[in-house]
């Protein structure tokens, strides 16, 4: 499906164009989707994890 | 003395536009952090010249990395413009900084800043807004820069990148300390005070390693649970309205949020923790409830061909498959979760004042806010109903 708004309205699937009535169903495909997101937080996450290890580190060496 | 000879010191990169308001003080600065102990970086002293293969703008963007704390001082003057980067050499050594996470200490002109606060920002933010609301994009800066040139209102004895840059920092949350020409800052106080942040947390340093270590082992049976789960053959739900409650239980609501690039953004709604949830199955063409929780309808069954119902809808993704809809009518969010022969749907309060508009104004928005609130969650959801045999 393309981006875009899309709406269900009396059982038929459109491209949402102008006014909506409220009991109308509305939804756009997204770019991510959960799995997507959470891979990219626990590259982040480890990413955090080696920079404080290495920041340590560096703080408590000498010379 | 020989012990002081052993210990690494402190090496304050010293970043300024080469102004003649901001000489002396460079040149007073750096000796006056030489004499504390430390081992100030400047152009002028110990930096540049370097031989003519050497590239100086690398050379002292490689200097900022080898730096512990990153001094700046701004004042009119915005230096040496590349028109590749868009930014000034200056500039990007301040990004460099940033991008590495160094101690940042930046001394703007006292009367640079009250322009920019009192005249300019709100300039620049309307225009900002502005180009965000028509063009739906950030603005560049040669045409912020454009723009500040056009306005009587700015001062024209600053360089209008000056603002572009103060504008920059404060979209990074760059705090920018006071700097008035003739008056000396007390560099003792200034590095006293840092002294006692860092004291406060290198004690710390085994508590935070410690639950570094516990993380990556939370992650390491993560990673194993995601690798055993589709290798198992799981028979059933036991108990499904338990299943359904749990997960209600576990899901926050959160900011809805736009961002403008990568450092801006802007809370536009809110929606509330997840009140309810309904599981149905595929089952003879047909998608059956299994269970649900809270205030959620309870259509027994859907027909496939029945496209108002979210949960067929979701399922027409294919396997997985993942969409988060808003029905104005119920001021409901809906996130559907297709993982297997299940679609379970779980159901976000939206704030009173979304609407359609408002939806298909913000959309990207809210997908990203319900879908990256609490990934981990659903995708241990995904996994279970993924290995269930209906």
């Amino acid at each position: 499906m393309s981006a875009g708004v899309f709406v269900s309205k009396n059982g038929r699937v459109s491209k949402a164009v102008g006014a909506q009535p409220k009991e109308a169903l509305l939804f756009a495909p997204a770019s991510k989707n959960s799995s997507q997101i959470l891979r990219e937080q626990r590259t982040a996450m480890k990413r955090n994890n080696k920079q404080i290890k290495d920041r340590f580190a560096q703080a408590t060496k000498r010379a | 003395m020989e012990g002081s000879l052993l210990m690494a010191r402190t090496k304050i990169f010293i970043s300024s536009v080469n102004e003649d308001g901001l000489k002396p003080l460079r040149r007073k600065v750096f000796k006056e952090l030489e004499a504390m102990g430390h081992e100030p970086l400047m152009w002028e002293e110990n930096l540049g010249p370097w031989p003519a293969h050497v590239d100086p703008v690398v050379r002292c963007l490689e200097a900022v990395a080898e730096c512990d704390i990153y001094l700046l001082f701004i004042g009119g003057k915005a230096g040496t413009y590349d028109s590749k980067a868009m930014r000034t050499i200056t500039h990007m050594e301040f990004i460099k900084a940033y991008e590495q996470e160094k101690t940042i200490l930046v001394f703007g002109d006292v009367e640079v800043k009250s322009a920019f606060f009192g005249r300019v920002k709100p300039l620049l933010d309307h225009y900002i807004d502005q180009s965000i609301a028509k063009e739906d994009r950030f603005p560049s800066p040669p045409h912020m820069m454009e723009m500040l040139k056009r306005d009587e209102r700015v001062p024209r004895e600053i360089d209008p990148y000056v603002w572009y840059f103060l504008q920059d920092m404060m979209m990074r949350k760059v705090y920018i300390d006071d700097l008035s020409l003739g008056v000396t800052i007390d560099w003792k106080a200034y590095f006293s005070d840092l002294l006692r942040r860092g004291s406060l947390l290198l004690p710390l340093e085994e508590s935070i390693e410690q639950n570094a270590a516990r993380l990556d082992d939370f992650d390491a049976a993560f990673e194993l649970l995601a690798g055993l789960l589709p290798a198992l053959h799981i028979t059933g739900l036991r108990q499904p309205d338990k299943f359904l409650g749990l997960v209600v239980g576990k899901l926050e609501g959160g900011d809805i949020e736009q961002r403008y690039g990568p450092y801006m953004s802007e809370c536009v709604g809110r929606y509330e923790d997840c009140c309810a949830a309904t599981l149905y199955v595929l089952r003879d063409r047909e998608l059956c409830l299994v269970a649900k929780t809270g205030d959620a309808a309870s259509v027994p069954a859907f027909s496939l061909d029945d496209k108002s119902s979210y949960a067929v809808l979701t399922l027409d993704l294919g396997d997985p498959g993942e969409q988060v809809f808003f029905k104005e009518a119920k001021k409901m969010f809906y996130h559907c979760i297709r993982s297997g022969s299940y679609v379970i749907t779980l159901h976000y309060p939206a704030d009173p004042d979304w609407n359609y508009k408002k939806f298909i104004h913000y959309k990207e928005s809210i997908n990203h806010a319900i879908m990256s609130k609490n990934p981990l969650i659903i995708e241990l959801i995904k996994l279970c109903l993924g290995g269930m045999q209906p």
